[in-house]
């Protein structure tokens, strides 16, 4: 595997397009050289990272995207930035309910299929679909000023396609 | 009933909904940046449609990516599809995924299972 890095730094006011972070990370997804459903999947997870950076993510921080490679065969997803109290707490129970399901594959088309039954409003999916295609997750939280926390969370994707379920 | 026809984006999908045909076609990558507003017209020309589908209605996806929140809109458009057997028009899906794209294979097997329509998956080049 060639070995690549991809850092991106998301601007204070979140103001960097969908559309941007996608071709760069494909384009990161391409030079890597990888095989076709761990490029897919890199860019099915840093998107959902991206997006969630830009949705939960504390507006007057500066947010980070990074992509990286190891010899090991494993990729490396991860974002850092600052979030309130309240994110935090969300974000840290709902990593560890999902990292303890069993088949998170069956989850997600579950949720999926019940939010539609139940019209409920879209969105909050992200995070499930990154541990559906992640091999494993680390996340870290520090408590920093002014009431926000810095919140480290990373995915590790196997290149040869194998994930937790 | 007016057609639905959308133009390809780079972050939305070519759209073409034939009223008379009952030929819907959805192609291209989904994550428009604001998924509500993309998908509310669409939403609402099938439920306009649903009241008085074609003879035969053909849904055909063929999807290189979507996000998490357009999965649920996709799958609302699968399942609004799938109402429209249950008064006893025809009507099946048919979804198309790159061939060596296991994952977009997966996620069509997985709505196959769930939903009770005439599914099909096509692998393309």
């Amino acid at each position: 595997m060639k070995s690549h890095i991809l850092e991106i730094l998301i601007p204070v006011n979140h103001e960097i397009s969908d559309e941007l972070a996608f071709r760069r990370i494909e384009s990161v997804a391409k030079s890597l050289d990888l095989p076709a459903i761990a490029g897919k999947r890199l860019l099915s997870v840093a998107m959902e990272m991206f997006q969630n950076l830009k949705n939960h993510a504390n507006r007057s921080r500066l947010s980070l995207l990074r992509v990286s490679n190891s010899k090991t065969g494993l990729l490396e997803i991860a974002s850092l930035n600052y979030a309130d109290e309240n994110s935090a707490k969300l974000l840290i129970s709902k990593h560890d309910y999902l990292e303890k399901l069993e088949n998170r594959r069956e989850s997600f088309v579950e949720k999926v299929s019940l939010k539609t039954q139940n019209l409920e409003k879209p969105g909050n999916l992200g995070l499930d679909i990154c541990f559906k295609y992640a091999k494993s997750s680390k996340l870290q939280t520090v408590h920093s000023d002014n009431q926000l926390n810095l919140i480290y969370l990373a995915f590790l994707l196997d290149i040869n396609g194998k994930s937790h379920s | 009933m007016e057609n639905l026809i959308l133009e390809q984006s780079f972050k939305t999908p070519e759209i073409s909904f034939q009223a008379a045909s009952g030929e819907l076609y959805l192609k291209g990558r989904v994550f428009p940046e604001n998924p509500e507003e993309f998908f509310s017209p669409v939403i609402e020309w099938l439920q306009q449609y649903i009241q008085n589908p074609a003879p035969e209605t053909r849904l055909v996806l063929c999807l290189s990516y979507f996000n998490s929140t357009s999965s649920e809109y996709i799958f609302r458009i699968c399942k609004m599809v799938e109402g429209i057997t249950r008064s006893g028009n025809i009507a099946r899906i048919i979804w198309q995924y790159e061939i060596e794209d296991e994952d977009m294979k997966q996620i069509g097997e997985d709505y196959a299972d769930i939903l009770k329509i005439n599914f099909e998956l096509k692998a393309v080049n």
